[in-house]
């Protein structure tokens, strides 16, 4: 069964002042995220051995709270794919500013940050991608619209890393069982797959035209 | 083997083995690669290039990086911000300030230090680069003469462009500068920090030949040519 994932479009550096950006549309759900980095930090963040990574995750309205969740999650999928010992001493900030939401939001906002990181050309171990599966009681919808998602039992986040293709992070909500993970991340696996040849090519466009 | 387009963690190592086999060249890892155990990755997502010359062969990736990254022993463009007494600090883009030691330039003694202001533009070689201290300028060669290097002067103009955009322009493949010299009358420095200065007689020229550059980033090489043609045919030069 071959997955099936909503329709990917990028462009890359569209804003002039961040070292790198990337607005990454999966289906309808739309994330914009762009890269100051390495600067300069200041003395209180400061680590001595390497860069500081933040990311700041901001919702389409600016009076809903802040996805401190989101953000926790994006940090500790990124810390473990950049070098950031290479730059000691400054600061890499990523920033992703949801512009439309029609489910697998976390997803899309982690591929959009690879996608930007790679834009900036800060040093990377590997790629990530992220895949979100969700759950209902006969069936598994790899990425889900916002309709799907709210109907569903329970849902899965994956993100996979290119080297070895191994699994880096999971989140999951809802109710799941054994063979349902299990599934989730057969499918998830191809999917990722979708994703980094998606990613090679929207890059070697990119480089054709500019060279 | 060149012109690939590599991702991080895209081992490269085959690459190499293919072209090296015969040869037995030493190879030099450039900015962009780096070496795990056995093996050399890619770091950063570009264009792989390579150079060889008499017995080693270079590497590197081409990227879109604006963001610049001081390297031992190339030319920058900085701007003088904060003033010691033996030394000024110095912006060249990079995460960290510079510094620019005023004993560093031709003919300097500790009596006769060069007059630097502040908002000064310099022109220096970069004498240290180390992730883990201050980047060192300097602005003579080892025969302590200027070279070129110093403290650009009044009345010129500097503009930011992505750092490809100054390698392209420094490179042997590009007579941009020289075709644009064939028609105006002007003075340019380009620093590999993704800075240009450029001083010419009037306004109008200078806002011509700043535009010119700012257009060079997505131009190919039939791009170029175009551009070169349509430079040639626009203008004629008058003997003021």
């Amino acid at each position: 069964m071959a997955p099936k994932l909503r329709d990917l479009i990028i462009t890359y550096n569209n804003l002039a002042n961040p070292d790198g950006s990337a607005l990454f549309c999966q289906g309808n759900t739309i994330v914009q995220a762009y890269v100051f980095g390495p600067v300069d930090v200041s003395n209180s963040k400061e680590r001595s051995e390497k860069a500081s990574l933040f990311v700041t995750f901001k919702p389409k309205n600016s009076y809903e709270i802040r996805k401190e969740l989101y953000e926790n999650y994006i940090r500790t999928v990124l810390e473990t794919i950049i070098h950031l010992d290479m730059h000691p001493r400054t600061s890499i900030s990523v920033i992703l500013q949801e512009m439309q939401d029609d489910g697998c939001l976390l997803s899309a906002a982690v591929n959009s940050a690879c996608c930007a990181l790679l834009d900036a050309g800060i040093p990377m171990k590997c790629m990530i991608a992220s895949v979100t599966s969700c759950i209902s009681v006969d069936a598994i919808q790899l990425d889900p619209n916002k309709e799907a998602s709210q109907k569903s039992d329970g849902s899965i986040v994956l993100t996979f890393e290119s080297s070895k293709n191994g699994i880096i992070s999971v989140t999951s909500e809802g109710e799941l069982t054994f063979d349902n993970i299990k599934e989730a991340i057969k499918l998830g696996c191809l999917a990722s797959k979708e994703i980094y040849d998606f990613y090679h090519k929207s890059m070697k466009k990119r480089f054709l035209i500019n060279s | 083997m060149t012109d690939t387009i590599v991702f991080p963690g895209f081992s490269i190592k085959s690459l190499i083995d293919e072209e090296n086999e015969a040869k037995d060249k030493k190879i030099v890892i450039g900015p962009g690669l780096k070496r795990q155990i056995n093996d050399v990755r890619a770091i950063k997502c570009g264009i792989l290039r390579s150079r060889t010359s008499n017995n080693l062969i270079v590497y590197w990736i081409d990227s879109h990086q604006k963001r610049y990254v001081a390297v031992r022993g190339e030319r920058v463009i900085g701007v003088v911000v904060g003033k010691g007494a033996m030394s000024v600090n110095v912006d060249i883009g990079t995460s960290e300030l510079a510094s620019l030691s005023l004993l560093a330039f031709e003919s300097a003694t500790k009596r006769n230090r060069p007059n630097i202001q502040l908002g000064d533009l310099v022109y220096a070689r970069i004498l240290s680069a180390n992730k883990d201290m201050k980047t060192e300028l300097i602005c003579v060669t080892s025969q302590m003469k200027k070279d070129g290097l110093g403290v650009l002067p009044q009345g010129g103009f500097m503009i930011s462009v992505p750092l490809r955009v100054c390698r392209r322009l420094l490179s042997p493949g590009c007579k941009l500068i020289e075709i644009l010299g064939s028609k105006f009358k002007y003075e340019i420095t380009v620093g590999l920090n993704g800075r240009i200065w450029i001083r010419s007689p009037s306004i109008t020229e200078t806002i011509y030949i700043v535009n010119t550059f700012l257009s060079v980033e997505d131009k190919d090489e039939q791009g170029m040519l175009d551009l070169y043609k349509q430079i040639t045919d626009k203008f004629q030069v008058i003997v003021r």
